[in-house]
C-alpha cells in the first residue's frame, strides 16, 4: 500500500513537472535572452548640394544607407552590433562601419553594414557578439538600460519600475492564501466518488498560477542571468542595477 | 561467519550491478564531475552540487521534452496494441485446435528468438514500400506484431483449466466472450507483467529509432540519448535519471504482479 502511494506521489509529482517544462521551457529560456530593440539599415534621404552649370548652388536630395546614431557603439562610435537569423536562433553580430554625415537622429553609412541588416538600437541588458538574443519593441526595460547606458536622467524610468515591481510583489504574494483556499477547497469537495478529480484539479490549478504569474511579472532584463537557477548571478545583476 | 563473508560478497555484486545507475544519478546533480573531452566519468563522487545539468537539458534544450513525450507515446501505444493483439493470438495458441499450429508456434518463438538486426532490413524495406518510414506509425506498426508476449501468454494460458472453458462452450458460442469473460480476467497479473515487459522493452528503444525515423522531432529520449548529439555528458547523465523514473514508477506499481505473473508463467 505504502509503495502504491509512493508511486501515484511520484507519478503525480514527475509527470506535473514534465508537462509544465513543456508549456512553458520555451518561454523560461526566452526570459534568460537579451532583448533587442532594432532596425533595418535602409536607404534615406539626405539633403545635400548640387552645384549647376552656372555656377550656382542648388539644394537637393539623396539618398543613402542610414542607421539611428542609437545604433553606433564603441569608444570610436564605429561599432554596429546587428541581429542574424542562423540554425541557432538570432545571433548577434558586430560591424565596424565608416559613416557620413548626421540628419534628424540618423547617420549615413558609407560602408560596413549592407541595407537590410537589423541594426541593433536598443537592448535591456550588456550584450556581446556571439550572444543569442530576442526582437523586441522599444520596451520599458530596453528603455530603461539604454537610458541608463547613455547617461540620461532615468529617475522616472525608476519610479515607475518600482511601482511596477511592488505590484507584482503584492501578486505573487497573494497567489500563496489563494493557493491554500484552493486545495482546502479540493479536499472539501473532491471527496468520495469525486476523489478523482483531486489530482487534475490541482494540476490545472497550478498551471494556472503559472499563466497567471508569466502574465504578470516584470523584472528588469539587467537582473536576469544567463542561468535561472544562477543565484550569485541574480544578486551580483541585482546588486549592479541599484533599482 | 561464512554467511557474514557470504552476506558481504553477495552486498558487493548488488553494489557492482547498481554503480552505473548510482554514478549516473549521483554525476547528474554534479559540477564539473565529468571529463566532457572523453565522456569519462572521474571519480566516484562529484566535486559540488549543481542543477546545472538538469537546467540546460530541460530549459536550453527544450525540445528534448518533445521527445520525452514521444517515448511516452510510441511506449503507451505499443504496449496497449501489442497486448490487444497478444491476447487473441494466445487464446489461439492455446485453446483453439487447427492443423500446423504447433508448426506456426515454433515459427513464432524462432521469430522471438531472432535478434533484432536481422529483422530491421525486412521491416525497413516494408515501411518503405508502405510510404511508412519517418511516420509514427513506422515505430508503432512492426512493434505491435512482436511475438513475445503472445509467447508469455500462451504459456500462461496453457496451464488454465480447460473444463472451464469447455463449461463455458455450453453457455455460449462466441469465442470472443469466452475470452474476454472467462479467459481476461484469469490473466490479470499476466497481462500486468506482460504490460511492464513491453513497456520497458520499447521506452528503451534505440535502433527502430535511428534507422525508421530521420526527423529529430519524431524520435524517442531513448534515441536521443544514445546518440547525444548537441547534449553535454552533464545534459545526457541528467536526461538518463529523467529517462529512468517513469520505469520505476511503473515497477513500484506493478512489482506485486509482475512477480506474481513471472511465478504464474514458470518464468
Amino acid at each position: 500500500m505504502k509503495t502504491k502511494r509512493a508511486a501515484d506521489f511520484i507519478f503525480a509529482v514527475f509527470f506535473t513537472v514534465m508537462l509544465l517544462l513543456t508549456m512553458f521551457a520555451e518561454d523560461l529560456y526566452r526570459l534568460t535572452l537579451p532583448k533587442v530593440a532594432v532596425e533595418e539599415v535602409t536607404r534615406r534621404a539626405f539633403a545635400a548640394e548640387m552645384t549647376g552649370k552656372d555656377g550656382a548652388v542648388y539644394e537637393t536630395w539623396r539618398t543613402v544607407p542610414a542607421i539611428p546614431t542609437e545604433a553606433l557603439l564603441g569608444d570610436y562610435g564605429d561599432m554596429v552590433y546587428a541581429v542574424n537569423e542562423t540554425e541557432n536562433g538570432l545571433i548577434l553580430v558586430e560591424y565596424i562601419v565608416s559613416t557620413g554625415e548626421e540628419s534628424e537622429g540618423y547617420i549615413e553609412i558609407t560602408g560596413g553594414i549592407l541595407t537590410g541588416t537589423l541594426a541593433v538600437i536598443g537592448s535591456d541588458r550588456e550584450i556581446y557578439p556571439g550572444q543569442q538574443v530576442i526582437i523586441t519593441g522599444w520596451d520599458e526595460s530596453v528603455a530603461l538600460h539604454t537610458a541608463r547606458e547613455r547617461g540620461e536622467d532615468i529617475s522616472g524610468y525608476v519610479q515607475e519600475m518600482r511601482k511596477r515591481l511592488l505590484t507584482d510583489i503584492v501578486c505573487v504574494v497573494g497567489v500563496i492564501p489563494v493557493t491554500v483556499v484552493a486545495v482546502l477547497l479540493c479536499n472539501r469537495f473532491c471527496k468520495g466518488r469525486w476523489r478523482f478529480l483531486k489530482v487534475p484539479a490541482l494540476i490545472v490549478w497550478c498551471i494556472l498560477v503559472c499563466l497567471f504569474l508569466r502574465a504578470t511579472i516584470l523584472l528588469p532584463g539587467e537582473w536576469i542571468p544567463e542561468k535561472l537557477i544562477d543565484w550569485e548571478g541574480w544578486k551580483t545583476n541585482r546588486e549592479s542595477f541599484q533599482l | 561467519m561464512k554467511k557474514v563473508v557470504v552476506k558481504m560478497m553477495l552486498s558487493l555484486c548488488a553494489l557492482l550491478f547498481l554503480l552505473p545507475i548510482m554514478l549516473t544519478v549521483v554525476h547528474s546533480f554534479g559540477v564539473q564531475s565529468v571529463d566532457e573531452g572523453n565522456f569519462r566519468l572521474t571519480s566516484l563522487v562529484p566535486s559540488g552540487f549543481s542543477l546545472v545539468g538538469y537546467y540546460d537539458l530541460l530549459i536550453e534544450h527544450f525540445y528534448v521534452l518533445r521527445n520525452f513525450w514521444n517515448s511516452v507515446f510510441y511506449a503507451g501505444s505499443i504496449t496497449c496494441l501489442n497486448i490487444a493483439v497478444s491476447v487473441p493470438a494466445a487464446y489461439a495458441f492455446s485453446q483453439a485446435r487447427f492443423k500446423g499450429k504447433e508448426l506456426l508456434f515454433f515459427f513464432y518463438i524462432m521469430l522471438m528468438m531472432m535478434p533484432l538486426q536481422v529483422t530491421l532490413l525486412p521491416n525497413y524495406i516494408g515501411l518503405r514500400d508502405m510510404k511508412l518510414l519517418d511516420t509514427p506509425l513506422a515505430i508503432v506498426l512492426p512493434s505491435v506484431f512482436a511475438p513475445f508476449s503472445v509467447f508469455l501468454l500462451t504459456q500462461y494460458m496453457k496451464g488454465l483449466e480447460q473444463s472451464y472453458v469447455e463449461a463455458a462452450l455450453l453457455e455460449t458460442k462466441s469465442v470472443f466472450r469466452i475470452m474476454l469473460q472467462m479467459i481476461v480476467p484469469q490473466l490479470r497479473t499476466c497481462i500486468l507483467a506482460v504490460f511492464v515487459f513491453v513497456f520497458a522493452e520499447y521506452w528503451n528503444m534505440v535502433e527502430q529509432a535511428d534507422i525508421y525515423l530521420r526527423r529529430e522531432t519524431l524520435k524517442p529520449l531513448s534515441g536521443l540519448l544514445a546518440i547525444g548529439e548537441g547534449l553535454t555528458t552533464s545534459e545526457v547523465l541528467a536526461g538518463s535519471v529523467i529517462f529512468m523514473i517513469p520505469i520505476v514508477i511503473l515497477y513500484l506499481y506493478f512489482h506485486d504482479s509482475l512477480e506474481v505473473g513471472l511465478e504464474s508463467m514458470k518464468l
